[in-house]
């Protein structure tokens, strides 16, 4: 059942520029600084990315759906991010 | 109140097309919340994912789908190595395109975080091994 679920989703990944992205950011409950980084409206606490647990700047972000997963990009931390949030929307 | 002939055409745009127009903020006072609740109940039907590396991204979904991939969760479930496993599929179609710099990137990253475990895990894929020893993994779990 999992497995044909999966079969038949598709998340369209797309780049968008920086002002859309800080535009969905801001409707998300996020805000940016000066410097890029990314901070969280209700806490005004940096974010941290789930998966490098790291601070993550708005050029180097991933938004990716799973309830919004903000996350520093790389090939692995998307990798993990597809074990640890994607594979579990799913479910 | 959003003009009706406004309002129509909205309601056919994309989120990123949404997420256009919202952050030109070219629109009316009244449509921009009406584009910003769109844009917010679109985001909650996880169809998109915005992300600096959108061929990486298509690329992992497409192997996260593969028979190979569903295959190695099949034999060795919630594992974290899947990961790699994954990276490592993905390493094997980046050999066959000639793509070194960007698998020089990957094992960077791997080492920094899974050390040489890690790096066994992607050599496999990069030599081609891992397809066999997958098949092998399932043909055990079938006799099973």
């Amino acid at each position: 059942m999992v497995l044909s679920i999966m079969n038949d989703i598709d998340v369209k990944f797309e780049d968008i520029d920086i002002e859309e992205k800080k535009a969905l950011m801001d409707i998300l409950g996020y805000y940016i600084d000066e410097n890029g980084l990314i901070y969280n409206k209700e806490t005004k606490k940096e974010h941290i990315c789930p998966v490098t647990k790291d601070v993550v700047f708005v050029e180097n972000a991933s938004i990716l759906p799973g309830s919004t997963v903000i996350i520093n990009t790389t090939d692995l931390s998307l990798s993990e991010y597809f074990t640890e949030f994607f594979e579990k929307i799913l479910n | 109140m959003i003009p009706p002939d406004v309002y129509s055409e909205l309601l056919t745009k994309s989120l990123p097309e949404l997420l256009k127009l919202y952050a030109a903020g070219t629109i009316g006072k009244d449509a921009i919340e009406w584009v910003k609740l769109r844009i917010k109940k679109l985001w909650e039907k996880k169809q998109y994912g915005f992300t600096p590396e959108p061929q990486i991204a298509s690329g992992l979904q497409r192997i996260n789908k593969s028979d190979a991939y569903q295959r190695t969760k099949g034999c060795i479930g919630n594992n974290p190595y899947l990961n790699l496993i994954r990276l490592g599929l993905r390493i094997e179609e980046l050999s066959e395109k000639g793509k070194i710099e960007a698998i020089a990137n990957m094992r960077n990253n791997v080492y920094d975080k899974y050390g040489n475990d890690g790096i066994k895990i992607l050599n496999m894929g990069s030599t081609g091994a891992l397809m066999p020893i997958i098949q092998h993994l399932s043909d055990i779990k079938i006799k099973k």
